[in-house]
């Protein structure tokens, strides 16, 4: 078939026939692949394209019918109020802070735990793994009420008192349990795709055991790593049901809880939600298009021995 | 260059005992090679050697130093893996570096040495590159040179050439004993491959179960063995092992009945094989060793069946069944006309004969050959 079409296109042009706007071969081709990406392109992108649209007109237009799917009169107002009447720069800065801080305490904890189950054989070590993996089959929800009463009433440490009840630390210890599993988990089997022969090789050329795991290993599980920061970050930003159980004011909400609060009782306040909303979905497209390369390569390692 | 000595050394793994009390000098400037099928426990030996492993009990010793403690590093060392573990973030020059590097050597020498070590190797213009941008054979060369460099006592080598395919691993073989003779450094190397251990080894240690079964020079090992294990494990195809009784003939000759027909014992051999008169006793007798008569020369001669012809350019095997039911290959010559079915007559060439007691495998003529000493090259 292809053939065939290639060999009559030559003969066109031979002839002088050749069409000028003709499309390449390989989209005729697959012209039926193209056309269901396509759609499927538009269905994951409309709902973010109608909350952009959206987040650029004024109330009035957000409200009135028909539908303009082109703002008539586009402004950044929704974006400045939300910052202005709203404490969004509060709630951003928790996002921001409660997401990056437990994404490194998961990375950092996540290699290190993760490296010593793929290079240690030790007693338990099987049943060990199996259990904190298996911590996180737990559906989340099920732990709502014990976390609760645990951040409001924290065990007692040294005579100290207090509740982390609507604090950043609250919501931190809550993402680090759900995510350190995963992370354990992928960087685990990442380590096991790394020969042991080259720690070996390291300590053979002058490296302790720790220096073989930060020079040689370490920089060559960046994959990996990606793979779990990213988890652990689009995880931690996008969290919304421990957010709204354990906070409770500006001091630790963060941007889904933030741009929940555009819904009352009897209005929806859509122009400043839409931009609440890019606010809260911008960082972590960025962050997933900056380590996308990494996601796949990092939880399939190990999959397939070379 | 060091000598390294291992006296009853011993690793065991929870109830898996590795290596069992193995004693070994390997000579200052020899190329020692651990053989053995796998399982045996020769690469435990040699990762025991590089401080990779502890030793449950015995002691190591590389030059006049006792090593068991040391960590890997300290011991002077350097070796090269299987799977060459090369470090995929670093260029070969790096790669090269890594080890001097650590050892905090001036910048000068180790520029110096790595450059050095690349033209013997012929990889200069590979420095620049990744592992993951060589070929098997290249890689395989950047490990060597990474080796080199550290100037170490000690070379260890753990099947460096199985992952090459069977024509670079037959060039590469020439060049690891080019660089033996060049650098002589003390070498010890494990391979499960028979024909890389005869040609690079100046003395061979096969191995078996944890144990060193045999220890030598390669053509005496070959020639000489100790038992009916490292005589069936060298040589390919392997060596023939045809059981029966020893009797002693109306003449005051042994033979050896084997069921339907006899083959006679060589008067040198009387002495070792009385002991086992009237007992069973195998013969061991290689392909190489059988020729075929097929005119039929009465006297000391195996009646057989030709069951499969394989040529294989500079030799033709043989499988043949002998008249007594028993299974036996000969190694012919290329031009010998010969065809499933045919009947033959085999010789044994009476100078190749080996005897073994059945029960132990222990060779019974092994002590009465002389021999010979191993002298590095």
């Amino acid at each position: 078939m292809s053939t065939d079409s290639s060999k009559l296109n030559r003969i066109r042009r031979s002839l002088g026939l050749e069409t000028q706007n003709e499309w390449p071969s390989v989209v005729r081709e697959r012209l039926g692949t193209y056309a269901l990406l396509s759609v499927y392109l538009v269905v994951i992108w409309f709902p973010i394209y109608y909350i952009f649209i959206t987040s650029l007109k004024p109330t009035s237009e957000v409200l009135s019918l028909p539908i303009t799917f082109f703002p008539q009169n586009p402004t950044v107002g929704n974006y400045v109020d939300i910052f202005v009447n709203r404490p969004f720069e509060s709630y951003t800065l928790n996002s921001v802070m409660v997401a990056t801080t437990t994404t490194v305490i998961c990375v950092t904890l996540g290699t290190l735990t993760g490296y010593s189950f793929s290079r240690h054989d030790f007693f338990g070590n099987k049943t060990l793994l199996l259990s904190i993996v298996g911590a996180r089959m737990i559906p989340p929800i099920a732990l709502i009420v014990p976390f609760f009463q645990i951040m409001a009433n924290p065990p007692l440490i040294g005579g100290l008192t207090g509740s982390l009840y609507d604090t950043r630390l609250a919501l931190i210890f809550t993402y680090t349990f759900f995510n350190l599993p995963f992370a354990v988990w992928i960087m685990k089997n990442y380590f096991d795709g790394v020969p042991e022969s080259l720690d070996e090789q390291a300590r053979i050329d002058g490296c302790s055991r720790w220096e073989a795991f930060f020079k040689i290993i370490l920089p060559m599980a960046k994959p990996g790593i990606a793979a779990t920061a990213i988890l652990a970050f689009i995880f931690s930003w996008n969290e919304f049901v421990f957010a709204l159980v354990l906070t409770s004011s500006e001091a630790a909400q963060t941007l889904p809880i933030a741009v929940s609060l555009f819904v009352a009782d009897d209005f929806v306040d859509w122009a400043h939600l839409a931009a609440g909303g890019m606010i809260a979905a911008l960082p972590g497209i960025l962050f997933g298009l900056f380590f996308q390369q990494y996601i796949v390569s990092g939880l399939t390692q190990g999959a397939v021995k070379e | 260059m060091s000598k390294v000595e291992l006296t009853e050394l011993v690793k065991r793994f929870d109830d898996v005992t590795a290596v069992d009390g193995i004693s070994l000098e390997i000579p200052d400037e020899s190329f020692t090679v651990l053989v053995g099928p796998s399982g045996c426990g020769k690469t435990t030996t040699l990762r025991l050697v590089a401080g990779l492993e502890r030793a449950t009990d015995g002691e190591i010793h590389i030059g006049d130093e006792l090593v068991n403690d040391k960590r890997a590093y300290e011991r002077d060392i350097a070796m090269v893996f299987q799977n060459y573990a090369l470090y995929p973030h670093k260029t070969v020059r790096g790669n090269m570096r890594f080890g001097l590097e650590q050892h905090n050597t001036p910048e000068d020498v180790i520029t110096d040495r790595v450059q050095e070590a690349a033209e013997l190797l012929q990889i200069e213009e590979l420095l620049n590159r990744r592992p993951s941008e060589l070929s098997g054979g290249q890689q395989q060369r950047v490990a060597l040179g990474r080796a080199i460099v550290r100037d170490p006592a000690v070379f260890l080598m753990d099947e460096p050439l199985s992952n090459l395919d069977a024509k670079l691993r037959v060039k590469m073989r020439a060049e690891l004993n080019k660089l033996h003779d060049e650098l002589s450094t003390t070498t010890v190397y494990v391979t499960h491959d028979q024909v890389e251990a005869m040609t690079l080894a100046d003395q061979i240690a096969v191995m078996d179960d944890g144990e060193i079964q045999q220890v030598g020079a390669p053509t005496n090992v070959y020639m000489n063995p100790r038992n009916m294990f490292v005589a069936g494990f060298l040589g390919s195809p392997s060596m023939n092992f045809l059981e029966g009784t020893l009797e002693e003939s109306s003449t005051g000759k042994f033979e050896l009945e084997l069921g339907g027909d006899t083959h006679d014992v060589p008067d040198e051999f009387v002495d070792p094989l009385t002991p086992y008169l009237d007992d069973r006793v195998v013969l061991g007798i290689r392909p190489e060793n059988i020729a075929l008569n097929k005119d039929g020369v009465p006297a000391n001669v195996h009646p057989a069946t030709v069951n499969v012809v394989e040529p294989q350019g500079e030799k033709t095997i043989l499988e043949l069944s002998l008249d007594t039911g028993q299974n036996i290959k000969a190694a012919v010559d290329p031009d010998t006309v010969v065809e499933r079915g045919d009947s033959v007559n085999l010789r044994f060439d009476r100078d190749s004969l080996q005897y073994f007691d059945p029960e132990t495998g222990e060779s019974l003529t092994h002590d009465s050959k002389p021999e010979q000493k191993v002298t590095p090259t």
